[in-house]
Formats: C-alpha cells, structure tokens, sequence
C-alpha cells in the first residue's frame, strides 16, 4: 500500500486549534482522516513557530504551550517530522523566490515547496490559496 | 511521551491484550489511538512498546483554549 505524505503548513495548523476559523471542521475531519491512515505528516519549524504565534494571539497562551508540547512530543515519537531547514534548504528557496514575479508569494512558501519537492511530499495541508500556484494538491478541498 | 513496555502471548486469532497496568498508566480508554512496535523474543513471545500518538490530543486543543 502507498504511503502518502502529507505536509502541514501554519494555515492548516491554525485552523485545527481555532474553534471560530471558517474551516475548523473541515481541518478536524480531515485531520482525523491522516491519522486513522498509512499517512506520514511532515512541516518545518518556520510553520511551527507561525502557527504558535497566532494560537497564542487567539487561542490564549496555554493552548500555545500545550501545542508546542504536543508537537514536541510527536517529534520523539515519530509521529511528526519535523524540518529545521538547512542553509541548503534556504538558499534554494531564496533563489526560488527572487525569480518569481508573483509578489503574493513570501519566503515561506519557497521554503515550504523546497521541502515538498525534496521529501516527495504528495499533500499540502493548507488554507493559503497562494500556495497553489506550486501546483501541489491542497488539501482539505474548503 | 507516555510508553509502555510489556511481555505478550498472541493468541489464536492474533489478538493481544494490553495489560491493566500499563492501561491504567497510559490512561487508555476505548477508542484511543496508539502505535504499536512488535518485537519476537527468544521465547516466542513478543515485546511490545506501545504509546499514543499526541498528535491526537491536538483535535481536542480547540475545546479547551482559555482567552487571556
């Protein structure tokens, strides 16, 4: 059976720990959907650090220290796998992103295709549209 | 993360049963996730390591977020 991998970005961290985003719901099935399947979940700590950066400005800063403990621990379990991004990994992105016109497109984005691109990563978990003109599935469909 | 270490004899039908310690030291209740790694031991046995996944607990973050 096909592993499928799945990366998660700040968008689609945010909307599973925000009870009043648009499309919590739709993040919680689809959530739930990855972990009841042979799926392996990736992100990178730029997405991280965002995501815990708007839950502790919505959500309050216990739900902020609790989802940072719980990501750490899916990281020693396994569960999650965790990018830091090496100077590699940056510099291609930058290279990426000061050849694209689009100036909807930020760094983060770069950094988020270098990463699908280099783990064969199959899914973008995501509410950002900008990320679809990389031309990677975004999933869940809102 | 929460682990737990303990001998076990399959039984015919491949089933295996967690011991009540290691449930009540878990917090395992019905309808929890968990990983399983199964190691055979000499003795035809297997050694099982079992943890749940934390991811799960982050579907029900949301309920619980206090506005400061």
């Amino acid at each position: 059976m096909r592993v499928i991998k799945v990366f998660i970005d700040s968008t689609g961290w945010y909307a599973l720990l925000q009870r009043e985003h648009e499309h919590h719901e739709v993040a919680k099935e689809y959530f739930q959907q990855i972990l009841d399947s042979r799926t392996r979940l990736y992100t990178n700590i730029t997405e991280i650090s965002s995501a815990i950066f708007k839950i502790k400005q919505n959500c309050g800063l216990s739900v902020a220290i609790d989802f940072s403990k719980l990501i750490d621990q899916s990281v020693l379990s396994t569960n999650l796998n965790v990018s830091w991004l090496t100077r590699r990994i940056h510099r291609s992105a930058l290279k990426q992103f000061f050849s694209i016109k689009d100036t909807q497109i930020e760094i983060r984005h770069c950094l988020i295709f270098e990463e699908v691109k280099k783990k064969k990563i199959n899914i973008i978990f995501s509410f950002d549209d900008t990320l679809k003109s990389f031309g990677i599935p975004l999933m869940p469909q809102a | 993360m929460k682990t737990g270490t303990f001998i076990a004899e399959v039984e015919n039908d491949g089933k295996l049963s967690i011991p009540e310690e290691i449930r009540d030291r878990l917090k395992l209740s019905e309808g929890d996730k968990i990983e399983i790694l199964l190691k055979k031991i000499r003795s035809k046995k297997f050694e099982v390591t079992i943890h749940k996944n934390p991811l799960v607990k982050i579907l029900h973050l949301s309920e619980s977020r206090d506005r400061e």
